[in-house]
């Protein structure tokens, strides 16, 4: 009998034990808001097979076979290092050596955007691949054609069937591309590790400058702890904007010249700036926005003082504004394996 | 998270069916609404067949696709039985797809039936669909997401230059779907148990380029995002639809 008992113990220890692994190991998978960060717009649900899922997005993601002449994958213009951005690059290579027309944004925080790309043309954290996929200066490949192409590989056709339990299929294509970049979370910056009293760590006296000229002349647009409210700005880069940025999605003329807020983690490794990547330094933009901002027809009214245009900051604040976005590069994420090319 | 929900929906609807069977035996019919695509009075040829229409000389048409949904079955009484969540895409192309059949139809008779042209505006904004709305179909806007409600190409003129006409744009002042009443010509529906009834549906296509706009397809032979000209041509074609005869 005690020997029975005790059999039947040592099992159960072992199952409770195996679970507890799987479960830690699941957690890598599974999306996670951070606690100090607000509700996000988008949820990735919990699933049984989320590694195989995150695995099979990663995949793609590195994988040339998403492009029609299977040259171009999505890390061939965002890259880890870079916060997922193309260091360097005002504008990325695409199909056929041809150049993009804005500059590729860094991939973070996803799931708080409210539009994706500059414009916000893309609705949906689902339906993100599907722009980069299908544009003819990027992959210029079709959907149809991609499936095809997935199905007609043996690895990739056993994986879907596998997790999926069905053929590849767009819904499964677009869940695993979900799943590894709505992951991507960038959430332990120094800022954030000061922000939680973290590792006894903390900011200088110019890093704490720097928040504050940051709190009282940036917060309204790059909103903390995001850095962006994810809203649609004309910032006075040009008197008469060529891109008409959102201004093309709603066919509004009062959005002509608008682009989505970018957030400013990371943004020591996402040169150059700008929608369209004209400045190569942050010293560059800072110049811009106290001395540079032209009067469009959107100008943003946070952008016009009475006196005039842009944000009126000192040599000195200018420099404290810098120390502190040192502050916001998040080592962790960028040197987070699960979103390294394999 | 979705598919969950959905998978629990329709195991809820199993059930909810189940239950209906077992004790009140609500009788549930079909319809079938089959699409007729003509150009006048003569059924649609595509591609090698030219046509006239207004000012356009020598048209021809090789593609006709579009979706139809948010069926509204009405009986005289005024009561109405919504078909929700059911999309369907036609295309000229795919015989089987000039079927639109719809299941699950309370019995009753019904004296007047609406639907959609286009996709209502929440499904543009859900992610990643499946079935009809599946973005793998090509009617859906990659880099301005929604989906294009019509497509109509072909070529035109002496040079038989193409046209491409991609209809959509979900929101706002020129959102383009169209919701359309068809008369029954005083006749009813009688949806009874296990049975289908047929409405027989003309899709005449000459109303794309005339009413109450006469369109000139050289001033703009392709139009492929929202805008004013979507919203024209999509007032255009809403009247191209009327029942011909019904069979029960």
């Amino acid at each position: 009998m005690k020997a029975k008992l005790y059999i039947i113990f040592s099992i159960l220890l072992a199952v409770v034990a195996c679970q507890k692994n799987s479960t830690s190991e699941l957690k890598n998978y599974l999306f996670s808001a951070p606690e100090d960060f607000p509700e996000p717009e988008f949820e990735i649900a919990d699933v049984e097979n989320a590694k195989a899922i995150f695995e099979l997005g990663r995949d793609l993601f590195y994988d040339p076979i998403l492009s029609r002449d299977n040259t171009i994958s999505c890390g061939t213009c965002h890259k880890s290092f870079a916060a997922m951005a193309d260091l360097d690059h005002k504008f990325s290579h695409g199909i056929d050596n041809q150049l993009g027309e804005r500059n590729a944004p860094g991939i973070f925080n996803l799931a708080w955007h409210k539009g994706f790309m500059h414009d916000g043309g893309v609705n949906h954290i689902e339906l993100i691949a599907f722009a980069p996929m299908t544009n003819p200066l990027e992959m210029d490949e079709d959907l149809q054609h991609v499936l095809l192409k997935l199905k007609n590989d043996a690895d990739y056709n056993t994986r879907f069937k596998n997790i999926f339990g069905r053929e590849v299929a767009s819904n499964d294509v677009f869940e695993a591309f979900t799943r590894f970049m709505g992951l991507m979370i960038s959430d332990n910056a120094k800022y954030d590790q000061w922000r939680r009293a973290e590792n006894g760590v903390e900011l200088d006296q110019d890093e704490l400058k720097g928040l504050a000229v940051f709190r009282d002349k940036c917060e309204s647009c790059h909103k903390e702890p995001l850095f962006s409210d994810f809203e649609y700005r004309d910032i006075g880069l040009d008197l008469n904007p060529e891109d008409s940025g959102r201004g093309q999605i709603t066919n509004l003329a009062s959005d002509h010249g608008k682009f989505k807020t970018p957030s400013l983690r990371n943004v020591m490794l996402t040169a150059p700036y700008m929608h369209d990547g004209r400045y190569a330094t942050l010293k560059q933009v800072l110049d811009f926005k106290s001395e540079g901002v032209q009067q469009s027809d959107n100008l943003d009214p946070d952008l016009i003082r009475k006196d005039g245009l842009g944000i009126l900051l000192t040599k000195e604040e200018k420099m404290q504004l810098l120390a502190f976005m040192t502050c916001l590069t998040d080592i962790s994420f960028t040197e987070d394996k699960r979103f390294h090319e394999p | 998270m979705k598919k969950f929900f959905i998978f629990i929906l329709v195991a809820a609807s199993f059930t909810a069916c189940k239950k209906e069977e077992s004790s009140s035996q609500d009788a549930l019919g079909s319809i079938n609404i089959e699409f007729d695509h003509q150009i006048g009075e003569n059924s649609l040829v595509t591609t090698t067949e030219a046509y006239t229409f207004g000012a356009n000389t020598n048209v021809k048409i090789n593609t006709v696709k579009y979706y139809v949904s948010n069926v509204v079955l009405t009986a005289e009484d005024g009561t109405s039985y919504e078909v929700e969540d059911t999309y369907h895409l036609v295309d000229e192309s795919q015989a089987s797809s000039l079927d639109f059949r719809i299941d699950d139809i309370p019995s009753g008779t019904y004296h007047k039936i609406s639907f959609m042209v286009g996709v209502d505006e929440p499904r543009n904004t859900a992610g990643a669909q499946e079935g009809a709305l599946d973005p793998a179909n090509g009617m859906f806007w990659s880099w301005n997401n929604g989906y294009i409600f019509l497509k109509l190409e072909g070529s035109y003129g002496d040079e038989n230059e193409n046209f491409t006409y991609h209809i959509g744009g979900f929101q706002g002042e020129y959102a383009t779907q169209q919701n359309i009443e068809l008369s029954l010509h005083g006749n009813h529906l009688d949806i009874s148990d296990n049975e289908m009834a047929t409405i027989h549906t003309v899709v005449n296509l000459e109303e794309f380029f005339e009413n109450p706009v006469d369109w000139d397809i050289a001033s703009q032979p392709a139009m492929t995002m929202p805008g004013m000209s979507a919203k024209t041509i999509s007032d255009n074609y809403a009247d191209m639809f009327s029942v011909h005869h019904l069979h029960e």
